[in-house]
């Protein structure tokens, strides 16, 4: 765009024409470029390492993310991806070093040059923020907050800037706060996290959020909603389903809504036939059917 | 000099024919790998208890017998070696087609192991004609195939199949009992358990013979938290600050310390700690210090009535006992017993116990189709009934009838978690609450003896923990970004390995989500969460 601005300022004749004709060759590599990125696939020759790097094999990973940066140096969009591979592998190789994870954040800088709003390009910023957050030794939320607001301020819609929207309310809705400030923190946060799309985003959003509200005692008719949104979105580990189906039928019944608990004690003993809770869980059953009788 | 010579001669004939027997050994294996008409599995244990390579040995016979052409080969190596052996074997690409699996490090599972989690969801072919034909091998077993080291929660892979699950139980000397009780009951209560207890003791004065109730060693110290967390049930309620009923062993028993919430000198743990010291009365003087192999020796020289033990030991005690051994389980108070009942729920639960004894498929197997069929016909509802059987261990398949003998292991399912307890929570804990031990547990000490050791350095201990603990759960979450990200790039071709990505987030946010919820605490209570 400045450059295009710059051209029509300038006045006519040859080199205004060269201008203008250099930022219009730009503006359509870019385009080309960005294109190009926001359906990357990943590149056949680098599958193998992107599989290293799934299996925590990090070393590995790193040994052939190199190589691919030296072979592939004149194949921008190979060069990209591996030096983003290279990158998500210094993070983790062992042993963990400062220098390493530097090296990770000028490489996912490198990445961003080339196109930041693109998959490839926002995912490299918000593994910067990850960085900052559980990486370094001296970790800096201050610093990983930043880049997560920037990430969920500018690209919404993308799976992983909500999930740094995710991120974000896990640092700061567990920092201390005077009760007052906590609910309204606690309350803004919530109606904020409307945009979240992304069922990933979502189950990290409402299972958060039904932990913060029981764990700071804060509102348990909230702590149900948000229990109600999960079981809506789906939880895959079993141990995390059922303290889930637990959570919700003793939230239920502390909140004095029988039917509710009555229904998820029995959704617990039908579908979980070996549990330490089962037998508590009888004998609740068995105390809310005599009550309600 | 000529008595010399010869055995110089000796030796070296024994040495030559031990070389030639190993060579011809070496030699036959290969030519019979090599053999295209013989396929052979091999597979490696170290649970070296008689019963259970006999169990396995009758298992192999009748795979054989299904499939003849398949040699099924068992190698039993001791316990104190398997790791390195096994390790050596990974490393050298020499290891068995299944091998038992063991903590193994997630690197060396993927290098070195099969993962096995896509055919668990379907049916078992060799539970064909049974209830379990059409459920989908993993539902066959107890646990649901959710627990290490069969499966690995920072890789989402199942690598094991497992045989058994365990529990712990009083072993005792029928005839012995027999001699001092008459045709008494065994224990069915606590009362029962003491006055048994108590009468073992009379008996051995009256008869000037030495011979105790219970025969312990630092290993089984269980006996005795098992009836401290009894007098602990009722304060489960009070560490449940998520509303999931959870028991013991939950990092909000330890906030719950910190806040005061729980004390080692209210009344549920002191009352705890003096059950623990009445029943260690029962056992050796100085039991913290010896091993399990002494108490297991005192027991079968008859010099005990009972022992605790896990029923892993079972074939042990049932083989090698030179007198008749019986199983119970060990009688806790009940909630209306006159001084311990006030604290109590009720039994405890063994609902949620773990599988063990997995058998995990190496890379490196030459026929891994037919090692993992052979992991099916041995994990069968069939098979697994044949191994419980011969082995006396409890079946991890479901609906397996148990035999007699076992009848005793049957885990306690009507029954409540556990409460919480003093010596879970990690080295820093366990290594102040050992060190004291014998305060409690020796005829010289006294619960308040303990209690005044332990208190001034328990919360300490306590926030090394926590802080340990967070400084685990940055690594694992740490550890998955790259996972993630790598499993992200991979789903756009595949789109398998989107299941995988969600998982691995759910898994990363649930932890992260304790992470900060244990450092607000912390920093609540003016403690700083990192050293």
């Amino acid at each position: 765009m400045r450059i295009l601005n710059h051209s029509q300022t300038s006045s006519g004749g040859l080199l205004a024409s060269l201008l203008r004709a250099a930022g219009l060759l730009f503006l359509w590599v870019n385009l080309c470029l960005n294109a190009y990125a926001q359906d990357q696939v990943p590149s056949p020759q680098l599958k193998p390492a992107w599989d290293d790097a799934a299996k925590l094999l990090f070393e590995d990973t790193c040994i052939k993310f190199e190589k691919a940066i030296k072979d592939y140096a004149t194949d921008p969009l190979v060069l990209r991806e591996a030096q983003y591979g290279l990158a998500l592998g210094l993070i983790n190789k062992q042993p963990k070093t400062e220098g390493n994870l530097n090296r990770a954040n000028e490489l996912f800088d490198t990445v961003q040059k080339t196109s930041l709003d693109d998959n490839m390009g926002i995912s490299s910023l918000y593994y910067q923020g990850r960085i900052y957050e559980v990486h370094r030794a001296k970790i800096s939320e201050d610093k990983a907050l930043a880049i997560y607001r920037d990430l969920f301020t500018k690209y919404p819609t993308h799976p992983l800037a909500q999930m740094a929207y995710v991120k974000y309310g896990a640092i700061s809705l567990y920092q201390v706060l005077p009760p007052d400030e906590k609910i309204k923190q606690v309350l803004s946060y919530e109606e904020q996290g409307g945009f979240l799309t992304s069922p990933d985003a979502q189950r990290g959003f409402h299972s958060l959020l039904s932990q913060v509200y029981t764990l700071q005692k804060l509102n348990p008719d909230k702590t149900l909603d948000h229990l109600f949104a999960l079981e809506k979105v789906g939880v895959s580990s079993v141990d995390a389903r059922k303290d889930m189906v637990v959570r919700l039928a003793e939230v239920s019944r502390l909140q004095n809504k029988k039917t509710l608990a009555i229904f998820y004690y029995e959704k617990f003993l039908n579908d979980y036939s070996w549990d330490s809770r089962r037998y508590s869980i009888q004998k609740r059953l068995e105390t809310l059917k005599g009550t309600e009788l | 000099m000529k008595w010399e010579k010869i055995s110089q001669i000796f030796g070296l004939s024994l040495v030559a024919i031990c070389f030639i027997l190993a060579l011809t050994r070496v030699i036959f294996r290969e030519v019979e790998s090599r053999d295209p008409n013989q396929i052979t599995i091999r597979f490696a244990h170290w649970q070296l208890e008689g019963t259970v390579p006999r169990a396995l040995d009758a298992l192999a016979a009748e795979y054989m017998k299904l499939h003849p052409g398949i040699k099924i080969e068992q190698i039993r190596i001791p316990n104190k070696v398997f790791a390195m052996w096994s390790t050596t074997q990974l490393v050298g690409e020499t290891a068995p087609d299944l091998i038992q699996m063991q903590a193994l490090a997630a690197d060396k599972l993927v290098r070195y192991m099969v993962p096995l989690t896509n055919y668990v969801y379907e049916p078992n072919p060799y539970n064909k004609g049974n209830e379990f034909e059409n459920i989908p091998w993993r539902d066959t077993f107890f646990d649901g195939l959710v627990n290490a080291p069969s499966y690995n929660e920072n890789l989402l892979e199942l690598y094991g199949i497992p045989q058994t699950m365990h529990v712990s139980r009083v072993f005792y000397n029928k005839d012995l009992f027999k001699k001092i009780m008459g045709d008494t009951r065994i224990p069915q209560t606590y009362e029962e358990f003491q006055a048994l207890c108590e009468a073992v003791k009379a008996y051995s004065k009256k008869t000037d013979t030495i011979v105790i109730p219970l025969a312990a060693s630092r290993d089984s110290t269980g006996i005795g938290w098992t009836l401290f967390s009894s007098q602990t049930q009722k304060l489960t309620s009070k560490t449940d600050s998520i509303n999931a009923l959870r028991g013991k062993g939950l990092e909000e028993n330890k906030i719950a310390f910190l806040k005061n919430e729980l004390d080692i000198a209210s009344p549920e743990y002191q009352s705890g700690l003096r059950i623990f010291r009445e029943v260690s009365q029962y056992m050796q003087s100085g039991y913290t210090t010896l091993n399990r192999e002494d108490a297991a020796f005192y027991f079968l020289q008859g010099r005990a009535v009972m022992t605790m033990a896990g029923s892993w030991d079972a074939s042990t005690y049932f083989s090698q006992s030179p007198f008749n051994v019986g199983v119970f389980t060990l009688p806790l108070p009940s909630p209306n017993h006159p001084d311990y009942g006030r604290y109590v729920l009720g039994p405890i639960t063994e609902a949620g116990l773990q599988s063990s004894f997995s058998f995990g498929l190496s890379r490196t197997s030459a026929h891994p189709e037919i090692a993992l069929d052979f992991l099916k016909f041995i994990t069968s509802k069939h098979g697994n009934e044949t191994f419980s059987k011969i082995a006396k261990w409890l079946p991890a398949v479901r609906n397996v009838p148990l035999i007699d003998i076992i009848e005793g292991f049957k885990p306690v399912s009507d029954g409540f978690p556990s409460g919480p307890a003093l010596s879970t929570w990690g080295p820093d804990v366990d290594r102040l609450i050992n060190n004291n031990l014998y305060l409690l547990s020796d005829p010289n000490g006294s619960v308040e003896k303990f209690t005044a050791a332990i208190k001034p350095y328990y919360n300490e201990a306590l926030i090394s923990e926590a802080r340990r603990n967070l400084r685990e759960r940055l690594k694992n979450s740490a550890r998955m970004d790259s996972q993630i990200g790598a499993a992200s790039q991979l789903s756009l071709t595949d789109p398998s390995d989107q299941r995988k990505v969600s998982m691995l987030f759910e898994a990363q946010n649930f932890n992260e989500a304790g992470y900060y919820y244990v450092r607000y605490e912390l920093k609540k209570l003016g403690i700083s969460p990192d050293n």
